[in-house]
């Protein structure tokens, strides 16, 4: 069940054109979309997520098309997105942002309640389900987020730059977390870290100035990196490579 | 629901909108003295015009809090929700303008009613032209406006123009006509935030 | 901001062409009228600065615990609505600069206390701003910051349009000042809001803030025991040291604005002087000096106030009021100098009720000029009096129920 970008054309008023006739089809398990920042990774899982309307092009995910109205509902049921900007919703607590996160996302309101606690277990904030969500950490914000995320269980997961602002523990409880979420869900997540390059990843697209430089396996793109790198250097030397002085 | 309602806070709004109502019944007739210090004459800003732009501007902060990403991206349609709840908050203020009939002119309430329907109709489409801030600005100056540039000082008593409907009485069609359009086009326009935007997630305020 | 300057400077600029300084050849009035435009600077910078506050409340979010004080903070995000402040006023006092050669320059005074109320309004703009939400803050500031500046002007008692120098715009003619007490006020006024709202943006528990509002009060409540005792006019009377007079009596004095006109000034008096003198008319040797209240007066304005010299002022606290016939009298007595002084009935009739003029008219052709001086000083003598019930029978006959007898 592939998601494919057809001919995607994007521009900013101000800095111009992003994406150009871009295409691009994410099928395996899990994607990493590497770039260093204002790459457009962003704006990739915003159109994807259909939160952007691409100027042209299609996207489409196993054949719904989300310009045509009628599929819109349909392919977001299919797809969740965790923002780049957390939003912490005064007056709401961490239960109830994730619960109304999947009301949001179509669960009836108790199905979304029965559901938000489990999504809480799964990143570990499970204990602080009554606190206000205002009153979280940046990290158990971020945790939260991916809670929001994961609550209607969608068959697509997009996640932006979801370590940012993780400690080490729980960029673990993440890695694991992604392991689990593969059985069930296509998971693609953004990031400009390459210490967040892990086994779990199965593909690498590398963006750099809205362009695809690398569109492959981890080991391709790992491969890059120069002969006799040590294992712990070789994502860091591979994206230096593509990207380089661009960057 | 209720989730929706606490995120996005409308009580707080409804609440305001019925007391506008009952503010504007106890204020009545009584104007605001505003000198137009250019051209030398008064301008008598009735309490009760000016008073429906309080709650037709916190409607605007209603539907800027909650979660914006999530909303952009949502299978339900929280823009069919954020109209459902104006229209609440415009029973709202009718059902308490049924209540002070005893005591005030229900027609007079009505017209505060009309009122805020159209000034939030107008901010709502302003808000989609020149962003949800300066379009709560021209929102809250537009009875001065109105007062300034649409009243008609002809013999007998100062009529208001076409298109200064606030000032109108309740009765007027012409007024009523208008707040309508607005209305409906506040609609669609609010109604189509659920498509994807091109310029992406509004936001927060 | 970047688009708000050119809209408020363009309508400054619009509207600078309907309006007139009380005097636009006296610097005091030239810089006071600039007070006006505070309707629309005044608001255009409380929005600015409510959009900084909200700018800044995000920042500080997004920083967590600043280096910088919560003032140095303020001051970072209000410094350019500042510089909006002060450009705005700029351009007022540029389009109603005087004509070369007008001496003195920009009253320091008024324009101070201008910038100062503007500094207020930006500074509890600012305080809305970190208050509250952005979309409701800016209308907020706007539309609170306007009928600040507007809707004072309409209601009374008095001390409200004082301690906002909201009425400063039609001071001063050349023999007046802007009241000190005013702008005293204004100021008081003024720095009460910005201690109050910076107070208020550094407190960080609400109980600080709701004690910060305490400088504002002291400062209102400083403001208005300043101006509770003046009536609507914020004006007061100029040192007549700056003036020049002449020896004799009456002393006349011209101001320095009036120095190109003073050949004009002293032609009018001069002729004036000596046709009451040929009737008989002498003023008082205690009388104060006669200024003249424009620049550039014009003849009229020049016989009117020498008029004006003659009459007596209105007795204080008459128990018996003052009926018709007082002021009848006393507008009679104005017709009939007005002609006697050399004006023509028909410009008379510019400055008096056409009535008057007519009967004083026909007075003057009917009546010996010995029988008008002996009616005239009756007059006089009534005029100082408490009057009471019927006229004097001497002024019986130029009443309002008729003409000469």
């Amino acid at each position: 069940m592939p998601l494919v970008f057809e001919n995607v054309t994007f521009s900013y008023r101000r800095s111009g054109r992003l994406f150009d006739r871009l295409t691009l089809s994410f099928h395996d398990p899990v994607t990493v979309v590497l770039g260093p920042n204002g790459a457009g990774k962003s704006t990739l899982l915003g159109i994807a997520a259909t939160a952007i309307r691409p100027d042209s092009g299609r996207v489409s995910l196993d054949g719904l098309v989300p310009a045509r109205k009628r599929e819109l509902a349909a392919y977001r049921r299919r797809v969740s997105w965790i923002p780049q900007q957390v939003t912490a919703v005064p007056g709401l607590r961490v239960r109830e942002q994730v619960a109304y996160c999947g009301w949001l996302k179509g669960l009836s309101r108790s199905e979304a309640w029965d559901r938000s606690i489990r999504a809480l277990e799964r990143v570990e904030l499970g204990d602080l389900a009554g606190r206000a969500s205002g009153k979280l950490s940046g990290g158990q914000q971020r945790r939260m987020a991916i809670a929001q995320a994961l609550v209607h269980e969608a068959s697509w997961v997009l996640m932006d730059e979801p370590t940012a602002g993780l400690d080490p523990g729980q960029r673990q409880v993440f890695r694991r977390l992604i392991a689990e979420l593969r059985e069930t869900a296509q998971i693609i997540v953004s990031t400009h870290q390459t210490d967040d390059l892990d086994t779990v990843f199965d593909h690498v697209v590398l963006l750099a100035h809205g362009r695809v430089h690398h569109d492959g396996g981890l080991q391709s793109f790992l491969g890059m990196a120069p002969e006799g790198t040590p294992e712990t250097k070789r994502a860091e030397l591979a994206y230096a490579r593509y990207v380089g002085n661009e960057a | 629901m209720s989730w929706y309602m606490a995120a996005r806070c409308w009580v707080v709004s409804i609440a305001a909108a019925a007391m506008i109502v009952v503010a504007a019944a106890v204020f009545g007739s009584a104007t605001l003295e505003l000198p137009d210090l250019f051209s030398g004459v008064v301008i008598a800003l009735p309490v009760s015009v000016l008073l429906p732009a309080v709650p037709a501007a916190m409607v605007l902060w209603n539907m800027g809090r909650g979660e914006p990403a999530h909303e952009a991206a949502a299978v339900r349609r929280p823009a069919e929700f954020d109209l459902a709840a104006v229209a609440a908050l415009l029973l709202a203020q009718v059902v308490t303008a049924a209540l002070l009939a005893p005591w005030f002119s229900f027609a007079d309430s009505l017209a505060v009613v009309r009122n805020t329907a159209g000034y939030v109709a107008l901010t709502l489409v302003l808000s989609r032209l020149i962003g949800p801030v300066v379009a709560n600005v021209v929102m809250v100056m537009f009875p001065i406006i109105c007062v300034r540039f649409g009243t008609i000082y002809a013999a007998g008593a100062p009529a208001s123009a076409w298109w200064a409907w606030p000032l109108d009485t309740h009765s007027s069609l012409v007024a009523l006509t208008q707040v309508l359009t607005l209305c409906v086009a506040a609609a669609a326009i609010t109604r189509a935030a659920w498509l994807p935007r091109r310029r992406g997630v509004p936001a927060g305020t | 901001m970047i688009w708000v300057a050119p809209v408020l400077l363009g309508l400054i600029a619009i509207y600078a062409g309907d309006t007139q300084p009380e005097d636009g050849g006296y610097w005091t009035a030239a810089t006071a009228v600039g007070t006006l435009f505070l309707s629309f600077t005044a608001p255009a910078c409380a929005a600015c600065a409510a959009w900084e506050g909200f700018r800044s409340r995000r920042l500080l979010h997004a920083v967590g615990n600043p280096v910088r004080s919560s003032t140095r903070v303020m001051v970072g995000g209000c410094w350019p609505v500042g510089v909006l402040a002060v450009t705005a006023t700029g351009l007022v006092l540029w389009l109603y600069v005087p004509e070369p050669g007008t001496p003195g320059g920009p009253d320091v005074a008024i324009l101070g206390t201008e910038l100062l109320i503007l500094c207020a309004h930006i500074a509890a703009g600012y305080a809305v701003g970190r208050a509250f939400p952005v979309v409701i803050a800016v209308p907020l500031a706007t539309m609170g910051s306007f009928l600040v500046t507007t809707a004072g002007l309409g209601l009374e008692p008095a001390w409200i349009r004082h301690i906002g120098a909201t009425n400063l715009y039609n001071c001063c003619t050349v023999e007046e000042i802007a009241a000190p007490e005013v702008l005293f006020a204004a100021c008081v006024f003024a720095v009460g809001v910005i201690v109050s709202a910076v107070l208020i943006v550094s407190a960080r528990v609400l109980v600080a803030r709701v004690a910060a509002v305490l400088p504002g009060l002291a400062g209102t409540a400083i403001a208005v025991w300043l101006v509770l005792p003046l009536d609507w006019e914020p004006t007061a009377p100029r040192d007549l040291s700056a003036a020049e007079c002449t020896d004799g009596t009456p002393r006349v004095c011209t101001w320095p604005e009036q120095e190109s006109s003073a050949d004009t000034i002293q032609a009018s008096v001069t002729d004036v002087l000596a046709r009451f003198e040929s009737a008989g008319i002498r003023y008082a040797d205690s009388m104060d000096p006669i200024t003249f209240a424009h620049s550039s007066p014009g003849r009229i304005e020049i016989v009117a106030t020498m008029v004006g010299a003659l009459l007596p002022t209105e007795p204080a606290d008459c128990p018996l009021g003052y009926p018709e016939w007082y002021f009848d009298v006393h507008e009679r007595m104005s017709s009939w100098l007005y002609l006697t002084a050399g004006l023509d009935a028909g410009t008379a009739e510019g400055v008096a009720a056409p009535e008057n003029v007519e009967a004083v008219r026909a007075m003057r052709s009917e009546w010996s000029p010995a029988e008008q001086l002996s009616w005239y000083e009756a007059g006089v003598d009534a005029l100082r009096e408490c009057p009471q019930g019927e006229p004097p029978a001497a002024l019986r006959s130029v009443t309002a129920s008729g003409g000469p007898s």
